[in-house]
C-alpha cells in the first residue's frame, strides 16, 4: 500500500513541485494550502508523513506542529519542516516543537526523496518495536 | 586650534590686560599719594617747630626749644637737623648742642647775606658735615632738603625755624614704601589674575562644551550610529542646532530602518521564488537524466525507445500537471526556434551512457554548430542543448541566491544579528575544503592555486561554516582579479599579531593590486575598485563579500587587513584566536 504524504505550503508552486518529485516515487500525495487547512484535512486523514512549510499565513508551521503533537492520534506523525535557507534558530525551534527533520529551500529533489525515505523508514521501525 | 583653547586664550588675555591696567593705575596713584603725604608731614613738622619756637620765644624758654628740637629729631624720620635762629643769625637752639651760639654773642658778621643757601653752606661749614654729593658751587643736588619757617612775634620777625631732611633717607623711605605698595598690588593682582583665568577657562569650557558635544554627535551619526542623541538643553543657537541635529539623526535612523526592513523583506521575498525555480530546474534535470536512462536501457537491450516517444510515462510523473515533456512537439520548437526539430531518424545516432562530456565530443561538426540555423536536430542534440540551458539557468539561480544570501547577511550584520557560533575546530579541513572547491575553477582560468599550511597548527576558535564563507570570499575575490597565468597562494600559520597567539591566514594573488587610497574603503559595502571592475570579464560580484568577511572575522575577535601593490598583487590577511593546548 502506498504511503500517504500530506504536503502543506501556502505557495502553489512548491505544492506542485513536491508533488512532481514525490508522486513518481509511488507515494499518495495530499496537499493543504495553509496551517488551518492542514488541520482540517488531518481530521479525516491519517498520513504517514507530513511535509510542513514554516512560513504560512493564518497558522504557521510551528503552530501546526504543536497542535499535531498535542493530539493523541497524530502525535507520532513524522513531520519534515520546510524552511527558507538554513536558519539555525528556526531549525532548532522546529525540532523543539517536535518535527523529525527539516529541509531548506531550495532543495535538490534527490536529497528530498532521500530525507522522506529516511524519516518514513525510521517511523516504521519505531512502530514495529514494541514500546517499553 | 580648539574653540576651547581659543576662547581660553582670548579671555585670559582680557583678564591679564584689565588686571595689569588696574594694578599700574593703583601703583602710580599710590606713589603720588605717598609724595603728597611726605610733603605734608614735612610741612607739619616745620610748622610745628615754628609754633613751638614762637611759644618758647614768648616765654623765653630756651630749654623747651632745645628739648623740642631734639624731640623732632628723634621722632621724625629723616630729620638731620632742626634749629631756630634769630634774624641776626644767632642759633637759639639746635639739634647739635655744639652749634648753639652763646646768649650774649654778638650778631653775626653779615646777616644780610644769609640767604638760605648761604646759611646752609655756613651750617655745613660750621658743623663740619660734608656730604660727598654736596657741591659747593651748585645746589642742584643737595644732600638735604631744607625747610624754613619764619617766626613772628607781633609784626616783628623774631626768628626762623629750620628743619633739614636727609634726601637719601627720604628717598630710601619712599622707595621702601613704594616697594611695599608694589608687593601688595602685585599680590592682589596675582590672586585676581588666577581667579580671572579660572573664570575664563570656565567660560571657555561652558561655551565650547556644547560645540564639542555637537561635533562628537555629528561624527557618531556620520559613522552610522543613528541612535545617538545629543543632549543639549540650552536655548542658545547651539541648543537649536542640536535639536535640528537630533531631528536629522532621527530621520536618518528611520530611513536606515526602512532600508533595512526593505532589504530584508525583499531578500526574503526574492528567495522563495528563486528557490522554487532552482528546485524545479533540478527536478527537470533529474527527469531528463531518468529519461535518458530509461531510453538507453531498452535500447541497449535491443529495443527502440526514444526519449519523447513514450509520452504516456511523463504525465504520470508530473502528477497530472502539464510538463514540458508532455507535449513533445512544442518544446523543441519553443526552445530552439528551429522548424523540423524532432526527427526520429536521428535518435539512434549517438549511443550514449549517462555521462555528458562524451556526448559533446561526439560528431565534432554537429556539436560545434548547435545553432538554430542548422535545419535538422536529433533528439540527442536537443537533449544536449536543453541540458546545457538548464545548467545555465541553474548557474544563474545559484548566483542570484548567493547575492541574496549576501544581502541578507549584510542586513543581519547591520542589525547586529549575524549568527556566528565559534567553537574549537580543526582549521586545516576548513581551509583545504575551500581551496579544493576552487581548484577546478582556477585551473580553468589558468591560475595556479596553491595551499600551504604550517605543521602542527593549533585548533582555532571558529564557526566552520562562517570561516568557509570568509575563505570563499577571499579566494573568489582573488580569482576574479587575477589574470590568467597568475597565481594565488593560501597560507595558514601561527602568529603573535594581536597580542595573543593567533592563527593567521594569508591569501595572496598576483592580480591588479589595490591603489593606496582605496585600501581603506575596500571593506565597505558595495565597494569595488572601479578600474578593476571594468577589467573583470563576466560575473563581477556585488562588493558585499569583503564587508561580510570583515564582519565575520571581527565577530571571531580576529582582525583582517590588506597589503597591496598596484600591478603586483594583493594579500589579504586575517587572524583567528588559537586554542591554547
Amino acid at each position: 500500500m502506498a504511503e500517504k504524504i500530506l504536503i502543506v505550503d501556502d505557495e502553489e508552486d512548491y505544492l506542485n513541485l513536491l508533488r512532481l518529485i514525490l508522486a513518481p516515487e509511488g507515494y499518495e500525495i495530499k496537499t493543504a494550502c495553509d496551517g488551518e487547512d492542514a488541520l482540517r484535512q488531518l481530521d479525516g486523514f491519517q498520513p504517514d508523513l507530513m511535509i510542513l512549510d514554516v512560513n504560512m499565513p493564518r497558522l504557521d508551521g510551528h503552530g501546526v506542529c504543536k497542535k499535531v503533537r498535542e493530539n493523541t492520534r497524530l502525535k507520532k506523525l513524522p513531520i519534515i519542516m520546510l524552511t527558507v535557507r538554513s536558519n539555525e534558530e528556526e531549525e532548532v525551534r522546529g525540532l523543539e516543537n517536535g518535527s523529525d527533520d527539516y529541509i531548506t529551500k531550495p532543495f535538490e529533489p534527490t536529497a528530498l526523496v532521500a530525507r522522506v525515505k529516511t524519516v518514513l523508514r525510521r517511523a516504521a521501525k519505531k512502530a514495529r518495536t514494541p514500546q517499553i | 586650534m580648539k574653540i576651547r583653547t581659543q576662547l581660553g586664550i582670548f579671555s585670559a588675555l582680557l583678564v591679564l590686560l584689565s588686571v595689569g591696567g588696574v594694578a599700574s593705575f593703583l601703583y602710580y596713584s599710590g606713589k603720588k599719594a605717598l609724595f603728597r603725604e611726605m610733603e605734608a608731614k614735612q610741612k607739619a613738622t616745620i610748622e610745628q617747630l615754628a609754633q613751638i619756637g614762637r611759644e618758647a620765644l614768648l616765654m623765653k624758654d630756651d630749654l623747651l626749644l632745645l628739648n623740642y628740637v631734639n624731640l623732632i629729631k628723634k621722632t621724625t624720620p629723616a630729620v638731620v637737623y632742626a634749629f631756630i635762629e634769630s634774624p641776626k643769625g644767632r642759633i637759639l637752639a639746635h639739634t647739635d648742642p655744639m652749634l648753639i651760639d652763646a646768649k650774649d654773642d654778638t650778631p653775626a658778621a653779615e646777616p644780610a647775606l644769609r640767604s638760605e643757601g648761604i646759611l646752609r653752606q655756613d651750617y655745613i661749614a660750621k658743623s663740619g658735615l660734608e656730604s660727598p654729593s654736596y657741591n659747593k658751587s651748585g645746589l642742584e643736588s643737595p644732600s638735604y632738603i631744607d625747610f624754613s619757617n619764619p617766626i613772628y612775634l607781633g609784626k616783628e620777625k623774631a626768628a626762623v625755624a629750620r628743619v633739614g631732611f636727609s634726601k637719601a633717607e627720604l628717598d630710601g623711605m619712599i622707595s621702601r614704601s613704594l616697594a611695599e605698595t608694589r608687593t601688595r598690588i602685585m599680590g592682589v593682582a596675582a590672586v585676581n589674575l588666577l581667579i580671572g583665568l579660572f573664570i575664563a577657562l570656565l567660560i571657555a569650557t561652558a561655551i565650547s562644551r556644547p560645540v564639542q558635544a555637537l561635533s562628537a554627535g555629528a561624527s557618531e551619526i556620520g559613522k552610522g550610529n543613528f541612535y545617538y542623541e545629543l543632549e543639549i538643553k540650552s536655548k542658545s543657537e547651539i541648543g537649536h542646532l542640536a535639536s535640528t541635529f537630533n531631528e536629522m539623526a532621527r530621520q536618518l535612523k528611520e530611513l536606515d530602518e526602512m532600508k533595512r526592513d526593505f532589504v530584508s523583506s525583499v531578500t526574503h521575498e526574492l528567495r522563495s521564488p528563486l528557490a522554487a525555480i532552482d528546485s524545479y530546474i533540478s527536478m527537470m534535470m533529474n527527469q531528463m537524466e531518468t529519461q535518458i536512462v530509461k531510453r538507453e536501457i531498452p535500447r541497449l537491450a535491443g529495443g527502440r525507445a526514444t526519449p519523447f516517444e513514450k509520452k504516456e510515462e511523463i504525465p504520470r510523473l508530473a502528477g497530472g500537471r502539464a510538463t514540458p515533456f508532455e507535449r513533445k512537439g512544442e518544446i523543441p520548437r519553443s526552445a530552439c526556434g528551429g522548424p523540423p526539430l524532432l526527427q526520429k531518424g536521428n535518435e539512434g545516432k549517438y549511443p550514449v551512457s549517462r555521462g555528458e562530456p562524451p556526448l559533446l565530443q561526439k560528431g565534432k561538426g554537429e556539436s560545434g554548430e548547435l545553432s538554430p540555423a542548422k535545419s535538422a536536430y536529433g533528439g540527442r542534440e536537443i537533449e544536449i542543448i536543453w541540458k546545457d540551458n538548464f545548467a545555465r539557468i541553474k548557474k544563474n539561480t545559484v548566483r542570484l541566491s548567493k547575492f541574496i544570501d549576501d544581502l541578507l547577511d549584510v542586513s543581519k550584520i547591520e542589525a547586529g544579528k549575524l549568527d556566528v557560533c565559534p567553537e574549537e575546530i580543526e582549521y586545516e579541513p576548513v581551509i583545504r575544503d575551500m581551496v579544493e572547491l576552487f581548484t577546478p575553477k582556477a585551473a580553468e582560468q589558468g591560475i595556479d592555486l596553491s595551499f600551504e599550511m604550517e605543521k602542527d597548527l593549533p585548533r582555532v576558535l571558529g564557526d566552520a561554516n562562517r570561516l568557509k564563507q570568509v575563505i570563499t570570499n577571499l579566494v573568489g575575490n582573488a580569482l576574479k582579479f587575477t589574470p590568467s597565468g597568475g597565481g594565488i597562494k593560501v597560507r595558514a600559520f601561527l602568529s603573535n599579531k594581536d597580542g595573543g597567539r593567533m592563527v593567521e591566514t594569508a591569501v595572496s594573488d598576483t592580480g591588479f593590486g589595490i591603489p593606496e587610497d582605496k585600501i581603506e574603503k575596500i571593506f565597505s559595502k558595495f565597494e569595488q575598485v572601479k578600474e578593476h571592475r571594468d577589467r573583470v570579464k563576466g560575473q563581477k560580484g556585488t562588493g558585499l563579500g569583503l564587508a561580510i568577511a570583515k564582519a565575520i572575522v571581527e565577530m571571531h575577535s580576529g582582525t583582517i587587513w590588506i597589503k597591496s601593490r598596484v600591478n603586483e598583487g594583493t594579500t589579504f590577511h586575517f587572524t583567528l584566536p588559537a586554542v591554547e593546548a
